[in-house]
């Protein structure tokens, strides 16, 4: 019995450690990276949301949006899905399967499995957008400022 | 300047090479195993109600970047019954980005006309309860389910919500009307059935030409909310030494919210046949209501539906289509993020005295994404 209660409590407690580690310490930034060429200096929040849900699908000059979204239990999709679009995991999955299936784009976002791969394919592909957190952009890139905001900024918008 | 020229070219070929990697394949698949059983008082059989295994259905979606703006979709169907297996191309679409707001296509298409046409179709996982309405079930014949022709699509935003308009035209419906269509489940069974609808007992094959529709669909920006829009078809019905002017219009009225969505629309169709016979107007509609059980399981999801068609007797070219009213008490559940089960209780009541039938469906719903 005494195993039994002592097995509880670690479950208990350990999933709460699991729940409170996506939350504890300093607040992070979220960047918004780009390919180099892309022309935009800044962003504005509702223009990045559209982005996100596929209503955004070219830049300015006409060059194609390719997205990246970094895999399940990363930080990043994490704040991307509950902050920005407000979606659970399977509100945003069924939200992607019903567009492709209405033809209103060929497939969804492209799912990175590592921030490095994020950053080689934003080396490589003209018009792409990812997400990094502030202490892990990659070297050169280019990021845009969030209405008009660096992570430096007070009032940095994406900060959580 | 000739290693300019090799430079820029090197720099073409691995932008190139690197584009192409993103034009990959893509595949969106359904699955869908059907059954279903009689219960209760079965004085009169309703000869549309199949019971036992129905149907065992595979939806294969595949879709690709061509270039920047370019995209291709296609759509293919394998159907195996107790009477048949076969197999049939659904959508096959060509499609170009204007600019981030429109697109322009051509090829075939699921109807813009009903929002459970365009928004559903095959993807019986998507949607929460078993069956499509009656008004557009699988070979049925009130609403036109596809077309071939070409298609402007536009969202408009306004504030919180954006206006989706789509608009085509094209070669009318692709499937006959006034005959049981090809991929009908029960042709033998829906002859039959004319006698007890009282619809004359033979059919004539009715082919339309030309069509044109739109659809409006006002949605939440974050599309969950109140939604609402309408869409029309208007085509020519001709057959031998028949002539129909089909007229349709539907409205829809949805509220989808994080635990529960109410999905109400209704249909009406009216038949002209220009050389003095007269009109007909046929009607049919359904009101959905689900919700999220969360209290027992989060993936739990009962649902209730009322739904009915009222098909003029004398419409020439609804003779494979009856009038009759349904009830259905079910529930869906998750068993895995891309499995369902679904359970419904369903009692079927055909018009002017018709046979009343109940039945416990069952379906297992399958996505591969």
């Amino acid at each position: 019995m005494r195993h039994l209660i002592l097995i509880l409590t670690l479950l208990v407690g350990s999933s709460f450690a699991v729940a409170d580690s996506g939350t504890d310490g300093p607040p992070r930034s979220m960047v918004v990276v780009v390919n180099s060429q892309v022309s935009e200096e800044d962003i504005s929040e509702g223009d990045l949301r559209k982005i996100l849900v596929g209503e955004t699908r070219f830049w300015q000059d006409g060059t194609s949006i390719t997205l990246l979204i970094q895999a399940p239990v990363s930080w990043e999709r994490d704040v991307l899905l509950g902050k920005i679009m407000e979606m659970t995991e399977a509100q945003y999955r069924q939200f992607w399967i019903s567009k492709v299936f209405r033809t209103e784009v060929a497939s969804g976002p492209k799912v990175v499995l590592s921030n490095s791969m994020a950053a080689t394919l934003i080396g490589k592909i003209p018009g792409c957008v990812a997400f990094f957190d502030s202490d892990e952009v990659p070297d050169g890139a280019k990021t845009l400022r969030i209405n008009g905001l660096t992570p430096d900024d007070e009032n940095y918008p994406l900060r959580f | 300047m000739i290693s300019l020229l090799l430079a820029g070219t090197a720099n073409a070929a691995t932008l190139w090479e690197s584009e192409d990697t993103l034009y990959n394949l893509n595949f969106l698949g359904f699955f869908h195993l059907n059954g279903a059983a009689r219960f209760g008082d079965d004085d009169e059989r309703d000869p549309a109600i199949v019971t036992g295994f129905q149907e065992a259905r595979l939806i294969g979606h595949f879709s690709s970047r061509l270039g920047s703006r370019f995209s291709a979709f296609m759509e293919v169907e394998a159907t195996h019954t107790d009477d048949d297996t076969r197999g049939r191309m659904e959508r096959l679409i060509l499609k170009y980005d204007i600019n981030n707001a429109s697109q322009f296509s051509v090829g075939r298409f699921h109807a813009p006309v009903g929002y459970w046409n365009q928004y559903y179709h095959h993807g019986r996982w998507l949607q929460v309860s078993k069956d499509r309405p009656l008004q557009t079930e699988f070979g049925g014949a009130f609403l036109p389910a596809h077309y071939w022709g070409a298609m402007y699509e536009r969202n408009i935003p306004m504030g919180e919500r954006i206006i989706e308009l789509d608009l085509g035209a094209g070669a009318g419906r692709d499937e006959d009307v006034a005959a049981p269509s090809f991929d009908e489940v029960a042709v033998a069974k829906r002859l039959s059935l004319a006698k007890h609808g009282g619809h004359a007992e033979g059919t004539e094959v009715l082919e339309s030409n030309w069509s044109v529709m739109g659809q409006v669909n006002v949605v939440p920006a974050s599309r969950r909310g109140l939604a609402w829009g309408g869409s029309f078809w208007y085509a020519d019905l001709d057959g031998d030494g028949l002539k129909v002017k089909e007229r349709i219009v539907t409205m829809h009225l949805n509220y989808i919210g994080e635990s529960s969505a109410l999905l109400g629309e209704i249909a009406h169709s009216q038949h002209e046949r220009p050389s003095g016979g007269g009109h007909t107007d046929s009607t049919a509609g359904y009101l959905e209501y689900n919700f999220l059980l969360d209290s027992v399981s989060p993936r739990l999801r009962p649902y209730g539906r009322v739904e009915m068609s009222d098909i003029d007797d004398e419409d020439v070219a609804y003779s494979s289509v009856n009038s009759r009213s349904r009830l259905s008490l079910g529930a869906r559940f998750d068993v895995t993020p891309s499995s369902a089960l679904k359970f419904e209780v369903r009692r079927d009541r055909l018009r002017d005295g018709g046979p009343s039938t109940n039945t416990l469906q069952a379906q297992y719903a399958v996505i591969f994404w």
